[in-house]
């Protein structure tokens, strides 16, 4: 039986918002209500009920949407699925089965301890399932494996037929076939919720990795310096990273704003079989890197990947002076049990925090490095630019695999470096200016001469570009009136997508700031 | 369910002639009260060959444009009591690049009729083509009605005058056999009843009139009309005893009990006009003024079971978009395709009579008079 959170419960102010604190905006952008549901049938009967009702339900799996999706819900309700977890299968012949809730470290806990399998994607392992498959889902295998949604076989869903019932579907390539595409790269608080993710087969996960670290100090970097990383990084990925033999080797560069020390390259690697007998790839590749100045060690990077939501990186905000409480001559701070027990476990806490992404068929030009420099480097007067963050994975390999755009819904699949320009803060005051900065540096580097002038400001596609992903959105690409086509293609793939909209969810039920449209 | 297909206008009875006589000048004298406080407003929406909003003074048997602003999309207007704050619904898909269309709020200067942009309130995400928009009789509310969004968003208005966040939202599921036009829920219209407490509503995807709770949007009942009507337009009988719906599918114009509470219905009689254009009442509550398939048609109402009797038909060929009654009942407003035009009313019998252009504003959709 679902447990409801009204206004007046003590938990519904922890369990009103996800791990981005920007979201509700203000109260009156809350949801009523927050349905926990235990089990399908719990969401079934819950999603019927507010269907009913004439209220919005949004739906939440691991509480890391990057945009207002899900908290952002006046008057409606969310259908919190976090508690419909578990990976595993019901015999040898059975598929694999993911619950939306199930966070991603479980995911590979559970696999791999229970099958010697994993799921391709994911890097923070907190997300849930729910959002991350659904949206495509890539990480740190991808490149030697491709996506999550590739690997997917079939979807079990909820839909809510012309008449607001709510009909449950089992979604695969012979049964609603157009739907099933959907579901892999756009089902996103687009067609219904979905409730299993079926996998037939999945991929083994690497016996062992390697990983290794190269540390960038600002002080010790120039313009020119930063340039020839940059150019190092990108280059490669554009030429030898497509080679099959390193498709086992993933980096990223996470460029930190010049407040923090420096930034760092983080590499994980494997051979294809998935050992790390030959390691010959690894080193050349590092050793490209040593002109560059760069430092190996073993040591993490202070920012990782996915440093994202939640993951409060360690250069990210201090607590928000709105938190803090003087006590006698103390200063401390107040915060959600829940969310502070999080934190203290080594899960997600919360930030605020905004998102950008983009594709690139190709590495960086000099023009674009001058540009990431200068904004990293930038100083706006009263504005703390800690935690500003470029993040730059490499991408390619297995993802650009032919037939995976027609198979999928993930329409980029020419594209050899996916990057991720973010910023963490925790006073809502800098709200304003934090978020105007990362737009700024956006638009800049997309304005460039690398940049198609009659789509300036964005990743437009391109011979250099491929537009965003979809599950990095960011509600500033609604300005333009081509976003639809940034994140799903300029083929024939958003005009799918909106066909099936029309069939599996003709009163629009399912709908957030950059769902599709109908 | 009787159906009614008026090929000749009707003869006007005898009986109900001198009823309507007698009870239309028992009313006379309040309504004539009403216009004796100074020159009203007539406020006009636009939509082609550009968006506009357009305030006339109405001087006894012309008006006089005082203001004329462009707006983008104005599909429906709602205007205070006082007429003090005019409202203005946008029948847009995006609004600030979001799926939404939205209120603007304009303070009218009562002396001379300028309006003044007080704000843009955007409706609730999804609620995208917004057909009509209607005040609350305590002027402390706003109900829209949208097409698009197939659904029903509640505003309240603020001390300032101007519409404030959704503060509501219902939305609604549904279809019906006419696949083209009932796809889904498409909300057209809500009026306020009498009591201010309940909401009488039109969806022409679902082909049903319902009441809603006007403070929380929960609905009370709903009353299914014949499959592919398509209910457009409303208005509630001055007794709060009877709904009038034209019906833009089936072109029908439908007359539903009310019993002032929560029950809508049945369909008490259905007559063929092959419109669905919009509706008129006589404030005297005797004379039905509705669109048919040349033009208008007035209507006898029976005061006592609501049914229709026709009484004059009249040629438009320019096509009816909105029509609108004086307080003191005294012309009716048929604004056009091409223009505006003021129809002398007989009180005593309700037929209309001589005409003259009063606007030459073209493409109007909706018109309201103060």
């Amino acid at each position: 039986m679902a447990e409801v959170v009204f206004r007046q419960d003590l938990r519904y102010e922890a369990l009103k918002r996800g791990h981005n604190l920007r979201w509700p905006e203000d109260a009156q952008d809350a949801a009523d209500r927050i349905v926990v549901c235990e089990n399908v049938a719990d969401v079934a009967n819950a999603l019927q009920e507010i269907v009913h009702a004439g209220l919005r339900p949004t739906v939440r799996s691991g509480a890391h949407c990057y945009e207002d999706f899900v908290s952002n819900n006046p008057g409606g309700a969310i259908l919190d699925l976090s508690l419909l977890s578990g990976a595993n299968r019901l015999n040898s012949q059975a598929p694999f089965r993911i619950g939306p809730g199930t966070q991603l470290w479980n995911a590979y806990s559970e696999l791999y301890k229970l099958y010697g399998v994993t799921i391709p994607g994911g890097t923070c392992g907190t997300v849930g399932a729910g959002g991350h498959i659904c949206g495509g889902g890539y990480g740190l295998l991808s490149r030697l494996h491709g996506l999550s949604c590739d690997w997917l076989t079939a979807v079990d869903i909820l839909t809510v037929n012309t008449n607001g019932k709510v009909v449950p579907l089992t979604a695969d390539a012979a049964q609603y076939p157009e739907l099933f595409r959907a579901c892999r790269g756009a089902g996103g608080g687009n067609f219904g919720i979905i409730t299993s993710y079926l996998f037939d087969k999945l991929p083994p996960a690497p016996r062992e990795v390697v990983e290794a670290h190269m540390q960038f100090p600002w002080a010790n970097l120039n313009e020119e310096r930063f340039i020839r990383i940059l150019r190092t990084f990108g280059d490669y990925w554009e030429t030898r990273g497509q080679d099959p033999d390193t498709w086992g080797m993933f980096s990223v560069i996470s460029v930190s704003h010049h407040t923090s020390p420096g930034f760092s390259m983080s590499v994980q690697f494997c051979n294809p079989d998935g050992t790390c007998n030959d390691l010959s790839v690894l080193n050349d590749y590092l050793d490209r890197f040593l002109p560059c100045g760069g430092a190996t060690t073993t040591t993490k990077a202070p920012v990782s990947h996915g440093a994202a939501l939640g993951q409060a990186p360690s250069t990210g905000p201090q607590s928000a002076p709105a938190d803090q409480l003087c006590l006698g001559t103390h200063v401390v701070r107040r915060r959600d049990w829940l969310l502070a027990t999080a934190e203290n476990a080594g899960g997600p806490g919360g930030s605020r925090a905004k998102y950008k992404s983009a594709y690139m068929k190709r590495g960086f030009t000099d023009a674009e490095a001058r540009c990431v420099y200068k904004h990293m480097n930038r100083i706006m007067p009263d504005v703390d630019l800690h935690g500003s963050i470029l993040e730059i994975d490499s991408y390619g390999g297995a993802i650009n695999k032919p037939g995976m755009a027609e198979a999928t819904s993930v329409a980029q699949r020419s594209s050899v470096i996916k990057m991720q320009p973010m910023a963490f803060w925790s006073n809502p005051q800098d709200d304003v200016a934090r978020s105007q900065w990362l737009r700024d540096f956006y638009t800049d580097l997309f304005s460039g001469p690398d940049s198609d002038p009659k789509f300036p400001g964005c990743p437009w596609h391109s011979h250099r570009y491929e537009g965003c992903y979809i599950n990095y959105p960011d509600r500033d690409m609604l300005a333009f009136p081509h976003w639809p086509q940034l994140y799903y293609g300029t083929g024939g793939l958003y005009p799918f997508l909106q066909e099936v909209k029309r069939k599996y969810d003709p009163n629009n039920i399912f709908h957030h700031a950059m769902s599709i449209r109908i | 369910m009787k159906r009614d297909s008026m090929q000749q206008p009707a003869q006007l009875d005898r009986r109900s002639f001198l009823a309507m006589a007698g009870a239309t000048a028992a009313c006379a004298p309040s309504l004539l009260n009403r216009s004796g406080n100074g020159p009203g407003y007539a406020f006009l929406s636009c939509t082609r060959p550009t968006g506009c909003v357009e305030v006339y003074a109405v001087h006894n048997r012309s008006w006089g444009l005082r203001h004329s602003i462009p707006a983008e999309s104005p599909i429906s207007l709602a205007v205070q009591s006082s007429g003090s704050h005019l409202y203005v619904l946008h029948d847009v898909q995006e609004f600030q690049g979001l799926p939404r269309g939205y209120v603007e709020s304009y303070r009218v200067a009562l002396d001379s009729g300028r309006l003044t942009l007080l704000s843009q309130q955007p409706l609730s995400l999804s609620a995208t083509r917004p057909r009509h928009l209607s005040i609350a009789p305590d002027g402390k509310s706003l109900i829209a009605s949208i097409h698009g969004g197939g659904a029903y968003n509640l505003l309240p208005i603020l001390e300032d005058g101007r519409a404030g966040r959704v503060h509501l939202i219902r939305k609604e599921t549904g279809s019906g056999p006419i696949l083209a036009d009932q796809l889904s829920a498409h909300p057209q219209a809500a009026i306020y009843d009498h009591s201010g407490r309940h909401l009488i509503t039109a969806d022409l995807g679902t082909d049903t009139i319902n009441i809603l709770a006007a403070d929380s949007l929960h609905v009370l009942s709903r009353c299914l009309l014949p499959a592919g009507s398509g209910p457009r337009h409303l208005v509630l009988h001055p007794s709060g005893r009877f709904v009038f719906t034209a019906c833009a599918l089936s072109g029908a114009l439908l007359n539903l009990s009310y019993n002032g509470a929560a029950q809508i219905g049945p369909v008490q009689q259905s007559l063929s006009l092959e419109s669905g254009g919009p509706l008129a009442l006589h404030p005297s509550g005797q004379t039905l003024y509705a669109t048919c398939s040349d033009g208008l048609i007035a209507l006898n109402i029976d005061d006592r079971t609501g049914c229709l009797h026709p009484l004059q038909r009249i040629r438009i060929p320019a096509g009816v978009q909105a029509l609108a009654v004086s307080a003191n009942g005294d012309a009716l407003f048929v604004a056009t395709q091409r223009s505006v035009i003021r129809m002398e009313i007989d009180l005593s019998s309700g037929c209309a009579g001589l005409s003259t252009t009063v606007a030459d504003t073209s493409g109007a959709h909706s018109l309201v008079l103060t």
